[in-house]
């Protein structure tokens, strides 16, 4: 009796993975810089496990070193990875095979890029069943149909045949956790299986992970850096930060996470109930009504032509902004919501003239910037400027922070001498919390986070009043993300700014906007205050955009 | 005053335009970064140093002097009147060193047996003395061997004497006012410095060792050998290399501002200007590279034919052929960097700090000027390097297919070209076509070499 | 697709035209039928009637592009542009300058060409190909940095030692094939295997060079990330994922050449003494027979524009990503 109870427990808490004093270093030059240093963690069988951490932090490089996948500037320089017991550093290459495909499936973030572009659906698929379950000809293919209608995909037989590209975003990540399934694994790895995917899809996907698990009873390691997909998915949560793990614990997690680290982390996290406490300033002044709005957008369309035929004769337009009309009022901060595709950054583009537009009227301060051409628009739309989603395409690799800066000065003569324009570059970056300094440095030796400054100093350079921001948090950190929504709701206290707030992300919308546009197919399907929108939306669209939004958003925040 | 033909300019004019690209460059931090990494590849240093000796052979062979009552210089290699350039001014003696017809390496006596009259009055088919190799000896039997290697030891000698010189000049130049020269030679000799000095030190000892040895058998020998009228291989190889160079950077120079200005405008403007562009680089492109080439130099024989007068002399006549053949040849080579500057600049314009600059109302010119154009460099300079090694070794073709430089011009490609018929002689005579092979292979080789450490260093998918 | 292809081969005309145009102003007006004429003659002690006489015989007479003493249509076609060179858009080549029915010659010589040029092709792909997947295969191993750097020595010798070493070597010294010629039939093979080998030696520096660049290229792709996690060995991975989508850019760049093959090569075939469209070529230049240069010129153009359609739809054969419209 004691005996039987005591073998029970050691099978049911042997691990079915178990990682000890991981450490792997890559090359940088003549230098091997640690990656991970010294990472210890289980999976039980049948559990789930997340690993979470910013970008950087070594999360990806840990599971690629479990299945010895390193790319070749990687060196495994420690530690011991003991899978069911065998050790895995210990066997032959060769052995590797089994357990690559066979005992742990992999999912990566991109399934773009993570498939054979050449080959079809089925026959990768199909590899993987001929090589771990040696399976051939009818009864291959009736297991490949399986598997794809298991993660999802309608009508399997059909998409068999095709290739990766003639798949949607969504499909496309199935097919690749069907790849990962077909091993009959017994660990599921999914390394930031929803990043690359829509807010609608991202909940699908996760909810297709939570039901393969419970079906086949394999275990689940997920790597992300979203503690939304987390607390959705995982039993384990382990927080990871500069190759180190700073805290393992149980989904007790969330009521109160032990290390400082983690605590930050999940307070920077955007909430929906941000907008409740806070007061929109156009609501409280309530502007008087007779001046017009400071930016006025009528019926305005963007149509990109579909060409055809041996003369390539217009045959259909894309209509990539369909009729769209809007107001913004001085110091308010509108949100454009949609998912990609919408046609929101194109919106933003069109009305810079970036991208010319099909028809439609906007005003800025009363004045038709639209119908002018040359330097009468551009004098038009001065007040006009924008801020760019990715930090590391923003600037001129080749230019110092000091001349990107001075760009717009010079080109709007707002400020002749160079001492005055050198006082303002200095004021900018103070404004933007940098030091001096960086004036002389190049946009390279700034993180993404202190790029982004640099990117809105440039717009507040020509004094503009309203700036479009084009997702300016997606490309961050969660962490540097609240900093950047806490300088640009700074900045608009203190000088007034008004903002149009492109992004895909309703809670951060929440943290910043007055009122929300809600756009779908170049439409605007919804508008109106951010709290009303958030908690009382009227459109289907709008309804199904928030119940994909993972609870975490959703939770008010009442444990700190 | 130096007398110039109009490559001679050229060539100084673009080694004062690398010399002023070269500041430009040390003074951009995003430049510099790359160029770090390409001098402290230990491969690209040792073919830098290689090179450079090369240009600087083909520097002194483009300057050109007068010559007035100069002894050394005769009237059997050069017309009267016509300048002769510092190289040959300094090659003087094996320059005018002019045999019958071919001879070996370093012989004594020719190739080829003849009917001699003899000192007794009888004669014998033997193997003639040479005019100029080996005069000295009076009896080439005995004597041969020791001299060679009596030349060969003073040639070490003056070789590793030279290379102390150097060397400790540059210790002391490369060390003022930091720290001891000594400190400096031992931690290069233990490769511990930065830059791997000790490559290049080593590849400087190659160098003047050989060269020690090459002027002091030049003084009494053939060391190549002699050609079809017994002129010398050595001196022909050595000018051939200002050929080689000329070819390999004028061409590329002479068209650069033009795949610069059309790729940029096409790639950037877009529209009908990128059609006409592009229509125009498709038509050139679609002629096969040779035959345009040879239609381009018939017409331009001819053309010189019917302006007889105007190209009087040899000189200018070779001179004008072979600036002919690097704009020919350039134009059929700007096509491939004019396509992918275009392609790069569609790219570029749609990057967000372009379009942030023209938001911000920055005008054209200058989003092409500060924006696009730096941008597009790292491509200029890596199609340059690459083009390089290609175009010497086209040289050699082209000649032989006779649509080279002029059959007078010095080059590899027409000693190749005069030599290969002598692989069928019996015995073989190898030696004109051994020494262009080594003269070439010793420039196209570091040429690739440095072109890959430069490629590597400035192409962004290859850097980290 | 039809569409795709007709649309094509409009965009060829003007692409057609402009190369009509260049060769003629090239030869006709750049170069006069005045200075060919003298060229041929010999510059000095010609008499203008020779030079007419010479001229005439050769259709050069008349004006370039109008000829106002002509009636009718004739003012049009009675030109040198008309007979000359729109001509050459019906494959009309005429007679060269030493009288001989180009194309007819074209017709004859493209054979030996080809008998060259197609082995050389297979030979050379298979060769380097088969070189660089084993040079990534063993990547980061000695082999591979000894087999780098003997690539880039190889490619730094020109052409020219190749045939001149591989003829003395083979032909002369060990005497296994004859150095140079050619022979009808199955002789031919006999003289063919030399200038095939040589070819591919010639090449092997920078094919096998370009061909590891290209599958590196593919190896760091995601792809191949998910290929290893299957489980799949490494020779696998690479003989299969990586080739496959590596045969693409390869593919297409072996298919705009192939048109090009029926012209020879102007080296091979010259050292060779093949009988073939190079050696035709270079005789022309260096008889500077301009007619024959100017034919070449238009018909290299003509087969490297066919390769360039042939190439794009070879695209769509290949890559399932590419659809034509």
């Amino acid at each position: 009796m004691t005996f039987a109870a005591s073998t029970m427990e050691t099978t049911a808490s042997s691990p079915l993975l178990s990682v000890t004093d991981l450490r792997v270093a890559f090359r940088q030059g003549q230098d091997w810089v640690p990656a991970v240093a010294g990472v210890s963690f289980e999976v039980p069988k049948g559990g789930s496990f997340a690993l979470v951490g910013e970008s950087g932090s070594g999360k990806s490089v840990t599971a690629l070193s479990v299945m010895r996948l390193l790319p070749q500037n990687g060196q495994l320089q420690g530690g011991r990875v003991s899978l069911n017991g065998t050790d895995v550093f210990s066997l032959a290459e060769r052995d590797m095979s089994s357990i690559r495909g066979g005992k742990i499936g992999i999912v990566f973030q991109d399934p773009m890029t993570s498939l054979n572009p050449v080959l079809t659906i089925g026959r990768q698929i199909g590899e993987t069943l001929v090589l771990h379950r040696g399976l051939k000809g009818a009864a291959l293919r009736r297991r490949a149909m399986e598997l794809l209608d298991q993660v999802g995909l309608p009508d399997p037989a059909r998409h068999l045949d095709e290739y990766p590209h003639q798949l949607s975003g969504g499909m496309r990540q199935r097919a690749m956790i069907a790849l990962a399934l077909a091993g009959e694994p017994e660990l599921l790895i999914a390394d930031e299986p929803t990043t690359a995917l829509d807010m609608t899809l991202q909940a699908q996907i996760l909810e297709l992970l939570r039901r393969l698990r419970k079906e086949t009873g394999m275990a689940l390691w997920l790597i992300t850096h979203d503690f939304g997909t987390v607390a959705e998915v995982a039993d384990r949560i382990a927080v990871m930060r500069a190759g180190v793990l700073v805290e393992t614990s149980g989904p007790e997690f969330f009521d109160g996470p032990q290390h400082p680290y983690s605590r930050e982390l999940l307070n920077a996290i955007p909430r929906l109930e941000a907008c409740l406490q806070r007061e929109s300033p156009v609501e409280a002044e309530s502007a008087p009504a007779q001046a017009p709005p400071l930016l006025d957008v009528r019926d305005f369309r963007v149509y990109y032509p579909i060409r055809k035929g041996i003369f390539q004769r217009t045959v259909d337009q894309v209509r990539a902004v369909d009729g769209v009309s809007f107001q913004l009022e001085r110091g308010e901060t509108l949100a454009l919501v949609g998912e990609s595709g919408c046609g929101k950054t194109t919106l933003g583009k069109a009305l810079l003239n970036l991208v010319p537009a099909t028809s439609g009227e906007v005003r800025l301060d009363g004045v038709k910037i639209t119908g002018q051409m040359g330097g009468a628009r551009h004098e038009a739309q001065a007040g006009l400027q924008i801020v760019f989603q990715d930090p590391y395409s923003s600037m001129n690799p080749r230019m110092v922070v000091g001349n990107i800066l001075e760009e717009g000065l010079r080109a709007q003569r707002l400020r002749t001498t160079p001492a005055e324009r050198r006082e303002k570059v200095e004021a900018l970056l103070l404004a933007v919390g940098l030091p001096v300094s960086a004036r002389g440095r190049y946009p390279h030796e700034f993180s993404g986070g202190q790029r982004q400054r640099l990117c809105i100093a440039r717009a507040l350079a020509v004094e503009p009043r309203l700036v479009i921001c084009d997702e300016p948090t997606s490309a961050l950190d969660v962490s540097v993300q609240a900093q950047v929504i806490r300088l640009l709701r700074e900045l608009q206290d203190r000088h007034g700014l008004s903002y149009l707030f492109i992004t895909h992300d309703l809670a951060v919308v929440s943290e910043l906007a007055d009122r929300v546009a809600v756009m779908h197919s170049g439409r605007i399907v919804e508008t109106g205050k951010t709290r009303q929108v958030l908690f009382n939306p009227e459109n289907d669209y709008t309804r199904r955009l928030l119940a994909a939004l993972p609870k975490l958003h959703k939770s008010a925040r009442t444990h700190f | 005053m130096p007398v110039l033909l109009p490559t001679d300019i050229l060539f100084l004019l673009m080694l004062l335009g690398l010399a002023a690209l070269v500041a430009y460059t040390l003074r951009q931090e995003h430049l510099r970064r790359p160029w770090r990494s390409v001098i402290r590849s230990r491969s690209a240093m040792i073919s830098l140093v290689i090179l450079l000796v090369y240009l600087l052979i083909a520097l002194l062979d483009s300057i050109r002097i007068p010559v007035s009552s100069n002894a050394h210089v005769n009237s059997t290699s050069a017309p009267i009147g016509e300048p002769v350039t510092l190289l040959d001014f300094g090659l003087g003696r094996i320059r005018d060193a002019q045999e019958k017809t071919y001879s070996a390496p370093l012989a004594v006596v020719a190739h080829a047996r003849e009917m001699i009259r003899q000192a007794d009055g009888r004669e014998a088919w033997t193997y003639p003395r040479l005019q100029f190799g080996g005069r000295h000896l009076a009896n080439p039997e005995q004597e041969h061997a020791s001299d060679l290697i009596r030349r060969i030891a003073l040639g070490l000698g003056a070789g590793i004497a030279g290379w102390a010189l150097l060397t400790g000049f540059l210790a002391l130049v490369l060390t003022r006012r930091r720290s001891d020269p000594m400190d400096f030679l031992r931690s290069a000799w233990r490769g511990e410095t930065d830059l791997p000095w000790r490559a290049v030190l080593l590849a400087l000892l190659l160098i003047s060792l050989l060269a020690g040895v090459l002027v002091a058998l030049c003084q009494a020998y053939h060391v190549f050998g002699t050609g079809k009228v017994g002129e010398d291989v050595l001196y022909q190889s050595l000018k051939s290399i200002r050929t080689g160079v000329l070819i390999g950077t004028l061409t590329t120079v002479a068209t650069l501002p033009l795949a610069l200005v059309l790729g940029i405008l096409a790639g950037y403007y877009r529209g009908w200007v990128d059609d006409v562009i592009q229509y125009l680089y498709t038509t050139l492109n679609s002629v096969p590279g040779v035959l345009l080439i040879a239609a381009a130099m018939l017409v331009m024989q001819s053309y010189m034919a019917r302006h007889e007068a105007e190209f009087a002399s040899l000189a200018t006549r070779a001179d004008f052929r072979l600036l002919a053949l690097c704009l020919i040849l350039g134009m059929t080579s700007w096509t491939g960097l004019c396509r992918l500057l275009r392609a790069e600049t569609l790219k570029l314009r749609e990057l967000e700090y372009v379009q942030a600059a023209r938001v911000l109302g920055v005008s054209q010119g200058m989003i092409l000027f500060r924006h696009i154009l730096p941008n597009l460099f790292h491509l200029v300079l890596i199609s340059v390097a690459l083009d390089f090694s290609s175009l010497v070794l086209a040289e050699a073709v082209l000649s032989y297919v006779n649509i080279g430089v002029d059959p007078t011009t010095e080059s590899w490609g027409n000693m190749i070209n005069g030599a290969r018929l002598e692989m069928a002689r019996e015995p073989v005579v190898w030696w004109s076509l051994a020494s262009a092979f080594i003269f070439m292979f010793a420039l196209v080789l570091p040429a690739n070499l440095f072109a890959d450490a430069v490629r590597d260093a400035f192409d962004p998918r290859r850097a980290e | 697709m039809i569409d795709y292809i007709i649309r094509r081969l409009l965009y060829a005309l003007p692409l057609l035209l402009g190369i009509n145009l260049l060769a003629f102003v090239l030869f006709f007006v750049v170069n006069t039928p005045e200075d060919m004429a003298r060229m041929h003659l010999g510059q000095k002690h010609v008499t203008s009637e020779a030079i007419e006489k010479w001229k005439h015989e050769r259709g050069y007479d008349q004006p370039l592009f109008w000829n106002g003493q002509a009636e009718g249509a004739g003012r049009a076609t009675q030109t040198i542009f008309y007979q000359k060179s729109l001509g050459l858009f019906l494959f009309r080549f005429g007679r060269s300058d030493g009288g001989r029915d180009i194309g007819a010659d074209i017709g004859q010589r493209m054979w030996p060409s080809l008998a060259i040029a197609i082995p050389s092709l297979i030979v050379g792909l298979a060769v380097h190909i088969g070189f660089a997947l084993l040079l990534v295969f063993f990547r980061l191993t000695y082999l591979e940095f000894w087999g780098v750097a003997l690539c880039v020595a190889l490619m730094s010798v020109s052409t020219l030692f190749y045939i001149i070493g591989g003829q003395f070597l083979v032909g002369k010294l060990l005497q296994l094939t004859p150095i140079s010629g050619y022979d009808g039939g199955w002789n031919a093979v006999r003289f063919i295997i030399l200038p095939v080998v040589i070819g591919t030696m010639a090449g092997l520096g920078s094919g096998v060079r370009w061909y590891r660049t290209l599958f590196l290229e593919e190896a760091e792709k995601d792809y191949v990330r998910t290929a290893r996690a299957k489980g799949l060995s490494e020779a696998r991975v690479l003989f299969f994922h990586v080739l496959k989508n590596a045969m693409i850019p390869i593919l297409t760049g072996v298919v705009v050449v192939l048109p090009l093959l029926f012209t020879g090569s102007l080296i091979t075939e010259s050292f060779f003494a093949i009988p073939g469209l190079g050696s035709y070529t270079i005789d022309a230049i260096n008889q500077q027979d301009f007619a024959i240069v100017r034919s070449m010129v238009f018909l290299g153009s003509v087969l490297y524009i066919i390769g360039l359609l042939l190439t794009d739809i070879s695209y769509t054969l290949v890559d399932p990503r590419v659809k034509l419209s």
